[in-house]
């Protein structure tokens, strides 16, 4: 059966990191676009990390969910980086030409890594 | 459960989001036994997901009475999955990241994309007044 969504933010320097878990579906839209002002940019954050390493099945509601975001994420001047998407979502993503959208690394500690690399330009 | 080929296995479910996922979790049980060293079997399970969501939204309006069918046939050749609902069918949308489509919209036409682009064959058709569609897969050798 359909597992809950759920989603935190974590924040840490001049980043907001979401971490997902559960089912990515139609029930994720309002926790999801409720948890984080996604349209205006907050002061000293430059990067939105997607974590979707707890996610178990994303559908087109919930890829549909995630262009909406990203969306709304580009528009307010985020970066929007994502990691723990397993090879198969990946694969859908590049599909939808979501991976367009977001930069999609292994793990937390090579965004950090690049989004440190970014500032130091 | 025995699963071997020719293996024919059918389910109805209520058009409710999320009622694909009862098929989903039987059907990765069965492609596990009939194909355990298959690289398709995501590529299967997310093809008929977006199948059945398209039945409950599209072809049933999320009337939970409404049935949606899904008839599964396995042989030595592949796997043919054909999803019934109530409606009266669809025309392809396929939908592109840059349209400012309502977000129905988008999700109809992702999920077409995805069963197209996953599927070796993907088809729609009536049957004795229900639509459908019809998956294909090829097996692995």
């Amino acid at each position: 059966m359909e597992e809950t969504f759920a989603a935190n933010v974590r924040e840490t320097g001049q980043t907001v990191i979401i971490d997902m878990s559960g089912d990515l579906s139609k029930s994720a839209h309002e926790p999801l676009l409720g948890l984080f002002n996604w349209e205006t940019k907050k002061e000293d954050t430059c990067c939105i990390i997607l974590n979707f390493s707890q996610i178990n099945y994303i559908n087109s509601l919930g890829i549909a969910l995630l262009i909406r975001l990203t969306r709304k994420t580009e528009r307010a001047g985020y970066q929007t980086f994502a990691y723990g998407i397993s090879p198969h979502y990946h694969k859908l993503f590049l599909m939808v030409g979501l991976a367009e959208h977001m930069m999609i690394y292994p793990d937390e500690y090579s965004i950090m890594q690049r989004i440190e690399t970014l500032n130091s330009l | 459960m025995i699963v071997c080929i020719p293996y024919e296995k059918h389910w109805t479910l209520d058009s409710v989001i999320g009622e694909e996922k009862v098929l989903l979790d039987e059907l990765a049980v069965i492609l596990m036994k009939l194909d355990p060293a298959s690289a398709r079997s995501n590529d299967i399970l997310s093809a008929v997901a977006e199948a059945c969501l398209n039945a409950f939204e599209h072809g049933n309006r999320l009337i939970p009475t409404l049935p949606v069918q899904v008839y599964m046939v396995v042989d030595d050749g592949g796997y043919c999955f054909r999803i019934f609902d109530e409606g009266s069918g669809f025309t392809p949308i396929l939908s592109s990241i840059d349209r400012t489509d309502t977000q129905q919209k988008e999700a109809r036409g992702w999920g077409l994309l995805i069963m197209r682009n996953l599927a070796d064959r993907c088809e729609c058709g009536r049957n004795d007044d229900h639509f459908y569609v019809e998956l294909q897969f090829r097996r692995s050798e």
